[in-house]
């Protein structure tokens, strides 16, 4: 019965890879093809599906620039680098897009690097491995009292681990916690609608905070602590939780 | 008959003088005159009154006039001036009552029944207005601070705004200047920035360190803090413009002297003094006398010789405030917009420039635009390349270089790559930018030329416009062909949902393991402990068996080696040593060595029977004992059952 079961899974697991791999094969044959519109679709049905993966976000990222959707590709390359950070592709992406936006170049801080080049995904897993080593020091305790000397070393090398790895999880949580300007000529204004009177002009692909949305609009603070209500289709959030308070 | 002149009564009279001038009030008064100034002003303005009394120095100090409560009317003192002058030998003193009034509302008051010591005043008339007065422009010159008049904060310090225009267009920016006033010698604290109170403007460009200077205002002297900026109007009507910012001031403020104080006591006695040096001869023995007297009282000088009471700082926080009434502001005209107006409202240049002009077909070269001039800058946006078949422009790279301090004049310029896709193209397009000017209320616009080029054909296929991009940009990278490990959500930044409860339920196995070890552990400990007490007992018997055998006394030995067996077996089988009777060791031991069953038989009558033993064979009880506990190493039988309870007493 068992065997039977996990025989089902397996075979629908395998399926379900197979249907995800053919369907992007179809969509890379559209961008291959030129039509990069039909291939952004497809892309964007893929990461519903399957979820958000550094492949898909990369290859989405590259249609939405053939296309000529220059916001929106900075968004993937982000976000594609947010999972895999020391991709080399990925980075040469987002750098191309970005000097096409003539984005600002981003911090050379070594603690941005740092939490740029590891991927909060990989920082957890470190954080797990310190877990694990405290549970080994807890564990040769109760087994060995004798073993102070190892018991201490297990512990104090899982609890420098752990507390760094956290801290390295909030650090590039941080780092992604912003939204992206997506189009051009985008003008911040006094009150979230039309006819308010217009405050600033917001550059493409400059990075925002969303403070708050209201309707079709959300208001920004820019790096530079300018505010404003901006069209909420032409900011996204690199990580949905980029938006720090909901109206 | 005439006394003699005293040697010192010319200092003496130089003193008197002194004094005199010291008094709040010095003489009787006969002369008050009141004067406002200025006497038009609006509503939550301030204005001075003067109350000034002026007396023959042979009057009797008559203390502050009496000014009546005017409804409508904030009148508080701000502070007090005495001067004497003696012409043609009389003396007369002056004493100047200053006060701050700010009315409440508009309307035109009558300040009367001001008198001091029973002399009325003339009657002054106050008109207030809703809108700024001519009295404001006027003080505001006088600190050369023109424009907005400052809300006074008990005249310590005061803000005063410099907007150089009343009517405004929406978006449009104009260069302000912020000035707060500081009394000299008073310590300050900038709590803050100036802030806007109204959502109607926005303040930007303020300096981070404003300029200080000193300054005379009413003849006193002054600190001025200035900040520059630039103010933009948002919000389109008739709005109020407000302004406040944040201080901490020190000052000293005069303590009052109590009634029958020291001070007050003092205060009395110095008053009592001049008015005999004023009214009396001053030159006579008595008043010299007291004087002398007075100047060897120490107190009299270490409070001041003058009484003027003792002060204290005071900190205080404030927020200055200042602001223009009916600052209007126009919405832009709808009629004639162009439809590339992008919200830029001021005075603009355009220019624009190739990087070079001999060009390649295909190749990129840079064109650099530059808005000049001065205005809402943050609102000029990309000036782009008109749409064209044969050129294609990439997305501009713009920087803002401000020539003033404030960010209102200045140039920005936009630098973008643009390519000429055939080689038959002659001219770059002319390049526009629309702006409103408010000087003349239109819109307009700016046209930079077209530039002459010369484009040679490429030696690479030229690539459709459309497709530039991509051939261009990302065209060494290749698609993945796999999808790769997933995420189902970039809210955790790729962080899978399980890793948090995976490590919680790790370190709660491993705690709740540790947890079960220790409370093993602490059963071992507690047995461990028993077995020590058991061995200590062995020992402390063994050693009374020897003292017994030593002294011939068989009944401490029987009953010593009994105990020092029962202990061995105690240890041995983990029970109580004192329930390990005769019958029990027989019921757990039945093959029990004779000797065994011997000496607990003679333990127990040496304990219980109190006969006296026979100790002829002790020696020979000793060597038997010896043996016996030779046996007693060797592991006894099993017990059959535990029926002797473990105990925590061990003897």
């Amino acid at each position: 019965m068992i065997r039977s079961l996990l025989i089902c899974i397996t075979l629908l697991s395998a399926s379900g890879v197979a249907y995800a791999d053919a369907a992007l094969k179809r969509a890379n044959d559209l961008q291959a093809a030129g039509d990069h519109t039909s291939a952004i679709r497809e892309y964007e049905a893929l990461i519903a599906t399957r979820g958000h993966s550094p492949n898909l976000l990369y290859n989405l990222g590259m249609a939405q620039n053939a296309a000529g959707k220059i916001g929106p590709a900075l968004v993937s390359f982000e976000r594609a680098r947010m999972l895999a950070p020391r991709d080399p592709q990925i980075r040469q992406g987002l750098q191309t897009v970005r000097d096409r936006a003539h984005t600002p170049v981003a911090s050379a801080a070594w603690r941005d690097r740092l939490t740029r080049s590891v991927s909060a995904r990989e920082w957890a897993f470190a954080g797990l491995f310190g877990c694990a080593l405290v549970c080994a020091g807890l564990l040769l305790s109760a087994r060995s009292p004798a073993a102070r000397r190892r018991v201490q070393a297990l512990l104090a090398a899982g609890l420098v681990l752990g507390g760094v790895a956290v801290a390295g999880v909030l650090a590039t949580k941080q780092s992604f916690d912003h939204a992206l300007i997506v189009e051009e000529g985008t003008v911040a204004r006094q009150a979230p609608y039309e006819g308010a009177a217009a405050l600033f002009s917001i550059s493409l692909g400059e990075a925002v905070s969303i403070e708050r949305r209201h309707g079709t609009y959300a208001f920004v603070q820019t790096r530079a602590g300018d505010e404003g209500w901006v069209p909420a289709a032409r900011v996204t959030p690199v990580s949905p939780s980029a938006v720090h308070q909901a109206s | 008959m005439t006394s003699p002149r005293h040697p010192l009564s010319h200092s003496l009279w130089a003193l008197a003088t002194v004094c005199a001038l010291s008094l709040p009030v010095s003489a009787l008064a006969s002369d008050v005159s009141v004067k406002v100034s200025p006497a038009s002003v609006a509503v939550g303005e301030s204005t001075r009154l003067e109350i000034t009394v002026d007396s023959p120095a042979a009057g009797k100090a008559q203390g502050v006039p009496e000014l009546p409560a005017v409804e409508g009317l904030d009148i508080q003192p701000i502070g007090q001036r005495s001067s004497m002058s003696v012409i043609n030998g009389a003396m007369k003193t002056s004493a100047t009552f200053t006060y701050a009034v700010t009315p409440q509302r508009p309307g035109t008051y009558q300040i009367s029944g001001v008198q001091q010591g029973g002399v009325p005043a003339q009657t002054v008339t106050l008109t207030v207005t809703r809108g700024p007065s001519a009295g404001a422009k006027a003080s505001a010159a006088s600190a050369q601070a023109p424009g907005g008049k400052a809300v006074s904060a008990a005249n310590l310090a005061f803000l005063r705004l410099n907007v150089p225009k009343k009517r405004l267009f929406a978006g449009e920016s104009v260069p302000v200047t912020v000035r707060a006033y500081f009394r000299g010698g008073i310590g300050v604290t900038l709590t803050g920035p100036p802030a806007m109170t109204t959502d109607a403007f926005t303040l930007s460009g303020l300096d981070s360190e404003p300029s200080q200077s000193p300054t005379t205002i009413d003849g006193q002297n002054h600190l001025a803090v200035t900040w520059r900026g630039v103010l933009t109007a948002v919000k389109s009507g008739a709005h109020d413009l407000r302004m406040q910012l944040p201080v901490t001031v020190q000052y000293h403020e005069a303590v009052p002297m109590p009634q029958g104080s020291a001070d007050g006591g003092r205060h009395r006695r110095f008053e009592s003094l001049v008015e005999q040096l004023m009214n009396g001869d001053p030159l006579s023995d008595d008043a010299f006398a007291d004087l002398r007297g007075a100047m060897r009282d120490e107190s009299l000088f270490g409070g001041g010789l003058f009484p003027q009471g003792r002060e204290r700082v005071v900190t205080r926080e404030m927020t200055l405030k200042a602001h223009h009434r009916d600052t209007r502001v126009t919405a832009l005209p709808t009629a004639g917009r162009p439809a590339d107006f992008s919200g830029a409202v001021g005075n603009f240049d355009l220019s624009s420039r190739l990087a070079r002009t001999d060009l390649i077909a295909g190749e990129p070269v840079t064109l650099t635009t530059v808005v000049s001039g001065s205005g809402n800058f943050g609102l000029v946006s990309d000036v782009p390349l008109p749409e064209s078949a044969t050129w294609k422009a990439y997305a501009a790279r713009a920087s803002f270089e401000a020539t003033d301090k404030s960010g209102y004049e200045g140039r920005k310029t936009f630098e973008r790559s643009v390519i000429p896709t055939q080689a038959d193209v002659q001219t770059l397009p002319a390049l526009s930018f629309t702006y409103f000017d408010p000087a003349s209320g239109r819109y307009v616009r700016k046209t930079a030329p077209a530039i002459e080029v010369a484009v040679e054909p490429g030696a690479a296929p030229l690539v459709a416009a459309e497709d530039a991009p991509e051939a261009g940009v990302l065209g060494g990278l290749a698609l993945r062909s796999s999808v790769g490990r997933t995420v189902t959500s970039l809210a955790s930044a790729g962080v899978a949902t399980w890793v948090a409860p995976t490590a919680a339920l790790m370190l709660l196995l491993s705690s709740l393991a540790l947890l079960l070890a220790h409370t093993r552990r602490t059963e071992v400990w507690r047995k461990r402990a028993q077995q020590r007490a058991l061995n200590v007992a062995v020992q402390r018997h063994r050693a009374s068996m020897k003292a017994a055998l030593a002294r011939g006394n068989a009944a401490e030995f029987f009953a010593n080696g009994q105990r020092v067996v029962q202990h061995l077996l105690a240890k041995l089988w983990n029970v109580a040593p004192a329930g390990l009777t005769l019958d029990e060791v027989t019921r757990r031991w039945p093959a029990a060595p004779h000797d065994l069953r011997a000496l607990f038989r003679l333990g127990d009558e040496a304990e219980y029977c109190q006969q006296p033993l026979p100790t002829t064979d002790l020696q020979a009880w000793s060597l038997r004992f010896d043996h016996l506990l030779t046996t007693l190493k060797a592991p006894p039988p099993a017990p059959a059952t535990a029926s002797v309870a473990t105990t925590e007493a061990l003897t």
